[in-house]
């Protein structure tokens, strides 16, 4: 093989091997690096033959291998999330956001006193004293406590609509609250939410006319906003999927799912990551649910401290620490963990005071029963990762308002 | 941009790959090649630079605004036109001084603890 040919092989060898390399930075410098590297083979030929371009073979592919990893590395979508400042919103904002995080606790704290009262035969006089404040806050059996609650979140999303004429970013965790009580509040306009809900008028509404709902919105967004909508095609594959596992879960719970889906991928075009907010405090519903005592059938266990605290902790963790967490966050991947974390670390406490209570009540946990909390999980995780993806999915990272008042980090 | 807000202290130290393309570049626009022999040829070939390593730092360089792509060839008769050349930003050129007066003063240390030319031999060569 002549000089010539054999450094015009090793510059095709070395071509073919810059597909290690990430395709933004082969495009960018591969034509350079290639004639760098012909030019080192030309110049190592020309020393020692041979033996110059197995010696220069030995250098090259260990900077290959070392950089195309650093590049890697540096090109990820997570390391630019990283470097992406965001401006933190104000305290002010951070509060009323936390405001329905607060005011659950606060009906989730009095419900377990008044539980107490009730379960324990606690001193008569005292709980006499709690019971105005139940009464104020909501009674613990049946929905009727969050007609107050959805009172709150009503004002909250109406004036954050008034003052800024648009819908509030600090308004969305009252949004995600106020939108599964809606049912709850309609009846209680028509029957006595002290009495809790009637059955029939609340299967018919809550299983077929609430869902009905929801799903002609969710039909028409996609009809009418089709062309504007331009989500990655993952997001709408990550709908589908959502689509599908409703038959898993009661049907209004999957209506109302498909409701923050989409509300909520429409605000992510506005508010980025902030939109997420909104799924957040939805995911909060199937969560509290499931760790509810009476629902989470704690109420056997007879362990009023693991009871206390799996009740306010979704509460805590998705209503309060998590809307903190995004609202003060000062890059995305600030904004992601603030998302992500305070619901997973929610999630997995629960998840272990649970077993660990409940473990000495066999049947409670059925496997029917392990299908609905796994699958209302699971949903709840799929609608947040939709909107997360139409906002870093691909790599690209969308522009907002708020992300538009710092610029790229350094 | 950074130029006029970013210290250039902020940057140090810096890696001894940016470090010698700045050190390359300080004599005049140089393309890829031009500084890989540059470099080898002011460390007396101690620090032999990859394409890889090249390439990635002058990406990061170009990114921190220490660096700029030439739009002009030095003499398009004489070379390749494909060739991409690079030059110092004023700013580059103020982080590479504050490096260089940065590591002069660990040599200072270094010599007052007679550590130059003194006990400890030197490494023969390196690379980066």
């Amino acid at each position: 093989m002549s000089n010539k040919r054999a450094i015009t092989f090793s510059a095709k060898v070395y071509l073919s091997l810059l597909f290690l390399y990430p395709a933004e930075f082969r495009h960018e410098y591969g034509p350079s690096m290639v004639q760098a590297f012909r030019d080192l083979c030309r110049e190592a030929y020309a020393k020692s033959q041979w033996f110059g371009l197995a010696k220069l073979w030995g250098r090259i592919l260990k900077d290959l291998v070392v950089t195309a990893f650093v590049e890697h590395v540096d090109t990820s979508w997570l390391i630019r999330l990283r470097q992406r400042t965001v401006k933190p919103l104000p305290w002010w904002t951070v509060l009323l956001a936390t405001l329905p995080g607060l005011a659950v606790l606060s009906t989730k704290l009095a419900a377990h006193y008044r539980f107490l009262c009730l379960d324990l035969k606690l001193d008569r006089a005292s709980c006499a004293t709690i019971q105005p404040v139940t009464d104020l806050l909501g009674q613990y059996a049946g929905h009727p406590q969050w007609f107050y609650v959805a009172l709150l979140c009503l004002l909250l999303v109406s004036g954050g609509f008034m003052i800024e004429r648009r819908l509030a970013v600090w308004s969305f965790p009252a949004l995600g609250v106020l939108l599964p009580t809606l049912p709850d509040v309609t009846l209680a306009i028509h029957f006595d939410p002290r009495s809790g809900p009637p059955s029939s008028g609340h299967t018919f509404l809550v299983n077929w006319l609430w869902p009905g709902l929801m799903w002609g919105v969710i039909i028409a967004i996609v009809a009418f906003r089709r062309s504007d909508l331009q989500l990655p095609g993952l997001a709408w594959g990550l709908l589908g999927l959502l689509v599908l596992a409703n038959p898993f879960v009661l049907l209004s719970a999957g209506a109302t799912l498909l409701l923050y889906v989409a509300a909520g991928l429409l605000l992510a075009r506005r508010d980025g990551l902030l939109a997420g907010l909104l799924v957040i405090a939805g995911e909060f519903w199937i969560v509290d649910s499931i760790f509810d005592p009476i629902y989470g059938m704690l109420i056997w266990s007879y362990n009023y401290t693991a009871e206390l605290i799996v009740s306010i902790l979704p509460a805590l963790c998705f209503l309060i620490i998590a809307p903190i967490g995004v609202l003060r966050a000062r890059s995305t991947w600030g904004r992601i963990q603030g998302l992500l974390l305070p619901p997973l670390i929610g999630l997995i406490t629960g998840e272990i005071i649970h077993s660990l209570v409940v473990r000495g009540t066999p049947g409670t946990y059925s496997p029917g029963m392990w299908l609905v909390r796994g699958t209302g999980i699971i949903q709840y995780i799929m609608a947040l990762l939709a909107i997360l993806y139409a906002q870093v999915g691909n790599g690209k990272i969308a522009n907002t308002h708020d992300d538009k008042l710092q610029p790229e980090g350094f | 941009m950074a130029e006029t807000t970013l210290d250039p202290e902020d940057m140090l130290p810096l890696t001894p790959a940016v470090f010698h393309i700045l050190l390359a570049l300080a004599d005049g626009e140089l393309h890829g090649y031009g500084i890989m022999k540059e470099v080898e040829t002011h460390t007396q070939g101690q620090v032999k630079m990859g394409p890889g390593t090249l390439y990635g730092s002058i990406k990061r360089m170009l990114a921190a605004n220490l660096i700029q792509e030439a739009d002009e060839r030095p003499d398009p008769t004489l070379d390749d036109e494909r060739r991409r050349y690079y030059r110092l930003t004023d700013f580059g050129g103020r982080v590479l001084a504050g490096e260089a007066q940065r590591l002069a003063r660990a040599v200072q240390v270094a010599q007052s603890k007679k550590l130059l030319g003194g006990a400890f031999p030197s490494p023969a060569s390196g690379e980066v």
